[in-house]
């Protein structure tokens, strides 16, 4: 059964949305949650006229589904990071070359070498987005460099939390 | 409604031999598929079409097609601007960057169609009432640029999770999933500007691609389906506002649930059947059933004359209120 946040839940998410440059994303939807019986909460973000329509028993899902929420912890979709791509200006990225960008849409780690720029402010362990040449959203990774360092031949350089081909994957998997 | 049989011939057998169908179904293809022969050599010899729809919600339509051309693909327009039709393509179609970002989605022209017939209008309050997979809500989505309302219903639970995965992929962000069967729509007291209902089916328009449904299509299959397709037709126009317009089509090329579904609420219900731009008549006698006149403003579409999957789509406004 889908329910709006409690306040806690909403500051939580909040300060994601903010913490990434999309909280004007946020004007004119609602934020939802529907809890599971594996005490999984999936969050969804839903035009704030389709209320009529999401609190019912039967609803599976509605809007967007931008991640979860485990013990007080937001665990970002793939599908968040794609809004992060598109709306906000306030994110660390690299751009990788087509070598690259065949390897992460099947989930694979990226090598130095595929690294074609490095935004500056990357430390080790940032989350940052990764772009194909023509700046478009691939995935997100976790960087084992910093911006200096990254670059490096012949090293993974950034391990790959999420990407595109995580659509088609998920699929089958349960919920 | 029970499926119309009719008699073997030389030339039913001659055509079931060669093509490798049962006779019963060559002998009603006989009656109802213009140019029969034809159309079993097309949908037996060749590879169906394939079609991909530009997803406005994510990438101007422009900007991907110079992109895909520059990967080689080669498009073809159709009637529909967001439509093209893959001519050659060097790489598999579902396996693009381009793809996995919701750039594009594969999906048949015709299904396009029935899309395109419901007029939608960007604060449309929709009901898509057998929604999954989900390629006719996302392109309604499409139309209604994110905007209106659009509740989606989906009976089968293991569908729903690649369902919610293809919407979110295509950026679509107005619209509820409800896990219900489309004719209990009657039990909530919602009614919609637009409503489509794309009925379960038994999808003989999809045999040039899935050559397995020449084996498991039965006479039984035809019976059950036009039963489910008049439940939920007659459901559809109870939730459909004064005005509205209803969209009902299938996959299939039987008039028993086709012609005949709409042919049965023609009497029952105030409502216009409305023409639409593409396709070719439907048929207005099959066996001895003689059928309403307007039925001819409904829409049949043929793989050999129009290059797409076998096809039905008609368009209903309801006038008034129910008599």
């Amino acid at each position: 059964m889908f329910r709006i946040l409690t306040r806690q839940e909403k500051t939580i998410i909040l300060r994601e949305f903010n913490k990434w440059g999309i909280f004007n994303y946020l004007q004119d939807k609602l934020l939802t949650v529907k809890e599971c019986e594996n005490s999984i909460k999936y969050l969804y973000l839903i035009p704030s006229v389709l209320e009529n329509f999401i609190f019912y028993p039967g609803t599976y899902c509605g809007g967007l589904p931008i991640g979860n929420l485990h013990k007080k912890k937001f665990l970002p979709s793939i599908t968040f990071f794609d809004v992060v791509s598109r709306y906000s200006k306030n994110f660390l990225y690299v751009i990788v070359n087509s070598n690259g960008e065949k390897l992460i849409l099947y989930g694979r780690d990226i090598f130095g070498n595929s690294i074609e720029y490095a935004s500056p402010g990357i430390e080790e362990n940032s989350i940052i987005l990764i772009l194909n040449k023509s700046k478009e959203f691939l995935g997100v990774g976790r960087s084992r460099f910093s911006t200096t360092k990254i670059k490096e031949n012949g090293k993974v350089t950034i391990n790959t939390l999420l990407d595109l081909g995580t659509y088609l994957r998920l699929e089958n998997d349960r919920m | 409604m029970s499926c119309i049989l009719f008699p073997k011939s030389e030339k039913s057998n001659q055509l079931a031999t060669k093509y490798n169908f049962k006779e019963w179904m060559i002998a009603r293809y006989l009656t109802i598929v213009p140019d029969t022969e034809k159309f079993l050599d097309y949908i037996n010899n060749r590879a169906s079409n394939q079609y991909i729809r530009i997803n406005s919600l994510k990438v101007d339509i422009d900007t991907l097609k110079q992109k895909l051309l520059e990967k080689d693909f080669k498009l073809e327009k159709t009637v529909l601007s967001e439509v093209f039709l893959i001519k050659e393509s060097k790489f598999p179609i579902g396996a693009t960057m381009e793809y996995l970002s919701g750039y594009y989605y594969i999906q048949d022209l015709s299904s396009c169609l029935a899309v395109d017939s419901l007029d939608i209008d960007e604060h449309d309050v929709v009901l898509d009432m057998t929604a999954s997979p989900g390629g006719k809500t996302s392109f309604m989505a499409q139309k209604m640029k994110n905007r209106g309302m659009i509740l989606a219903l989906e009976s089968e639970r293991k569908r729903l999770r690649k369902m919610m995965f293809n919407l979110s992929r295509c950026g679509v962000i107005n619209t509820v999933l409800w896990n219900l069967k489309g004719e209990k729509i009657i039990n909530y007291d919602f009614k919609f500007d637009k409503v489509l209902l794309d009925a379960p089916c038994s999808c003989d328009g999809i045999i040039q691609k899935d050559p397995a449904r020449k084996l498991t299509y039965t006479k039984e299959t035809i019976k059950y389906c036009s039963i489910r397709q008049s439940q939920l037709i007659e459901s559809a126009l109870k939730v459909v506002k004064p005005n509205g317009l209803l969209v009902y089509s299938t996959c299939s090329l039987a008039p028993e649930e086709n012609e005949f579904v709409i042919n049965s609420i023609i009497d029952k219900y105030d409502i216009t059947v409305e023409s639409i731009n593409y396709g070719v008549d439907s048929l207005l006698k099959f066996g001895d059933k003689m059928m309403n006149k307007s039925i001819k403003f409904t829409k049949r579409f043929y793989p050999h004359i129009h290059n797409t999957a076998g096809f039905f789509i008609a368009k209903i406004r309801l006038n008034n209120i129910n008599k």
